[in-house]
């Protein structure tokens, strides 16, 4: 299997300094361009090799994959009205590993190594980790924008023109993420809210911070994995302002920790394995629009947690969780259109400790 | 009668009987969440009966036919541990707020509603109580929470100890020489002041904080107040505990008119005048 290029997510996030702010082309002939793209049509891309102001060009048959610095994936395709394929991977709720069989699986990707990729499977709040052999895998896609390949450009290319990228949370056409902090509000009466579409993105990322949590408490977790799933736990915040408030039914005393020094607490827990399960029951509150721009709701589920040492559950409690969920609005120039967008982060939690057992 | 201990716990037993004759420890658990009130949110949507809440969409999964009426979900809304609920009280309110052809609903942009935070600061390395009130205020078509009132005992000046010391009313004639011994005289600062003065302790409250005197430990507990329905008062507070009768409940039920709400707001949630 070739591995042509990797710039894993987990390198990125370390600061390991492997990242380069380059695009690249995917070329039919097997070779790759690393440049600056400078136009794209429906027949040819345009670019600046590095280094040079020369603008250059290539003919639609002459590309396999185009992989911009920001993030962006394009593949040309008679098929659509432009002529072209675009993709905001950095709009992806998940990591995506585009496998041989046609299957798409989602989730937080952990490691890879020559042999196997070791992940958190999407919406499984109680799951270990999984290995996927790379044997198996054609691309994949992380949710910040970078990729590795696994197979021939030209067979990753088909499969993208036959399938799409097939799963929620892709955008069809090039769009920038929202920056928490960062980004233009736009006027909210103008965002069109599906409500039940941001129910599911705010239950889907509580629960993959559930999943992170199991992994990061869990003894079995090597060390730089468990920091690797803070990491990851993290970004689905708004921001690392974010609070996590612990109290007990039991006890007036409450505790606070910012969302960081909480995960890392967890981290020290060292049970031999952690389970968490929760309830398929659900409050989530309406949204209310802050002044802002931003619309803030508030889920609330219940949570129970079993530590277990030597095979045997040493602690067990049942939580109430009050998690604040932040749809941010941001606006977004496409072709010359101005489109309204969200995305959906989480921010300060009340978790209340209702059992012990 | 609408509420006597014996009626909630006939809601309360007929509300989940159709589900299931014994229940496992998982079944139990998402019957209490479904009956908890978790959310202040929770608490507006079965007050008004709304057709979306949880409770609601639950009991129709779990007894397909069955039909929670206004009077029901709003007996759901009352701590049933509170041994001296008024009966008479009880029936007036139900009946003002079911009135089919005035209904009573609560709006979260509502004038005249309120949240009083009970909140442990430190001052000068001692630990004091605050309560705060709190109210939304509208922006446009958004909304935020203010501060809008304080009490806080440990801010206010003590009476002046000696009455007789004063600033004397021939001080101009000195250029107000005795102003510099008035304001050492710690004692008896509101001898200086007018008798009908009150300091404006949010003001001050917000200076203490902002110079970094005051810092909040945490808000140990919060009541909210409902002022909005015409002719009550009613408080809604969190009970945690493990019932079906849990999360934000009614714990108290006033009959109050304009004069007594208007007391209410300074007397309870010290509101300025």
């Amino acid at each position: 299997m070739k591995r042509i290029f990797l710039l894993p997510l987990l390198a990125g996030l370390l600061g390991s300094g492997t990242a380069t702010a380059q695009d690249i082309i995917y070329l039919a002939d097997g070779s790759q361009l690393t440049c600056n793209i400078t136009g794209l049509t429906s027949k040819q891309v345009a670019y600046q090799e590095s280094g040079t102001t020369t603008e250059k060009r290539l003919e639609a048959a002459q590309v396999h994959l185009i992989f911009s610095q920001e993030g962006k994936l394009a593949l040309f395709d008679p098929a659509d009205p432009r002529g072209y394929r675009s993709y905001n991977l950095q709009d992806q709720l998940h990591d995506r590993m585009l496998l041989i069989n046609g299957e798409v699986l989602l989730g937080g990707i952990i490691s890879e190594d020559i042999d196997n990729i070791r992940y958190y499977p999407a919406g499984m709040a109680s799951a270990s980790p999984q290995i996927q052999p790379v044997s198996g895998v054609l691309l994949v896609l992380y949710r910040d924008g970078k990729h590795i390949l696994y197979g021939e450009t030209g067979q990753c290319a088909d499969y993208i023109r036959r399938n799409g990228l097939d799963g929620p949370g892709m955008a069809a056409t090039p769009d920038e993420p929202p920056t928490p902090g960062s980004s233009t509000p736009a006027p909210a009466q103008e965002i069109e809210l599906n409500l039940e579409e941001f129910n599911d993105k705010a239950l889907d990322k509580t629960k993959t911070l559930s999943q992170y949590i199991s992994i990061i408490a869990d003894r079995g977790t090597p060390f730089q994995e468990a920091n690797d799933a803070i990491e990851l736990s993290v970004a689905l915040f708004i921001s690392e302002e974010a609070q996590v408030e612990v109290s007990s039914s039991t006890t007036p005393e409450k505790k606070r920790y910012p969302i960081r020094r909480y995960l890392d607490r967890l981290k020290l827990l060292k049970y031999d394995q952690v389970e968490i399960t929760w309830s398929d029951i659900t409050y989530v509150s309406k949204l209310q629009k802050g002044v802002d721009g931003n619309y803030y709701g508030v889920i609330t589920f219940m949570q129970r947690f079993t530590g277990y040492k030597e095979g045997k559950p040493v602690y067990s409690d049942v939580t109430r969780k009050n998690i604040e969920v932040i749809l941010k609005g941001y606006t977004k120039e496409v072709g010359g259109e101005t489109r309204e967008l969200w995305d959906v982060f989480l921010s300060d939690i009340g978790v209340v400790n209702t059992s012990r057992g | 009668m609408y509420l006597t201990r014996s009626l909630l716990l006939y809601w309360l037993i007929w509300a989940v009987s159709p589900m299931v004759a014994q229940p496992t420890h998982r079944q139990e658990d998402e019957i209490v969440f479904a009956l908890e009130v978790k959310q202040l949110d929770e608490f507006f949507e079965r007050f008004n009966q709304d057709s979306t809440t949880l409770l609601v969409r639950f009991m129709e999964e779990q007894a397909p036919g069955t039909r929670l009426d206004r009077p029901t979900l709003l007996l759901s809304l009352f701590n049933e541990e509170k041994a001296d609920w008024n009966a008479e009280h009880l029936t007036r309110f139900m009946t003002r707020v079911t009135d089919s052809l005035k209904p009573v609903r609560l709006h979260f942009y509502d004038a005249d509603w309120y949240a009083r935070l009970r909140c442990e600061v430190r001052y000068h390395n001692r630990t004091e109580q605050v309560w705060l009130t709190l109210r939304i205020e509208q922006v446009g078509d958004a909304a935020k929470w203010i501060i809008c009132g304080i009490e806080a005992p440990f801010l206010n000046l003590p009476p002046g100890r000696d009455s007789l010391r004063h600033l004397n009313p021939i001080s101009h004639g000195t250029d107000f020489l005795g102003l510099h011994k008035a304001l050492r005289d710690s004692l008896n600062l509101p001898n200086y002041l007018p008798q009908t003065y009150r300091p404006d302790l949010l003001a001050v409250f917000m200076h203490e904080v902002q110079t970094g005197e005051i810092q909040l430990v945490q808000v140990s507990s919060i009541t909210y107040h409902f002022l909005q329905v015409e002719g009550w008062i009613f408080t809604v507070d969190k009970f945690i505990r493990p019932s079906r009768n849990a999360g934000w409940l009614i714990s108290d039920l006033t009959p109050a008119g304009a004069i007594a709400k208007s007391m209410y707001k300074q007397d309870v949630l010290h509101l300025p005048e």
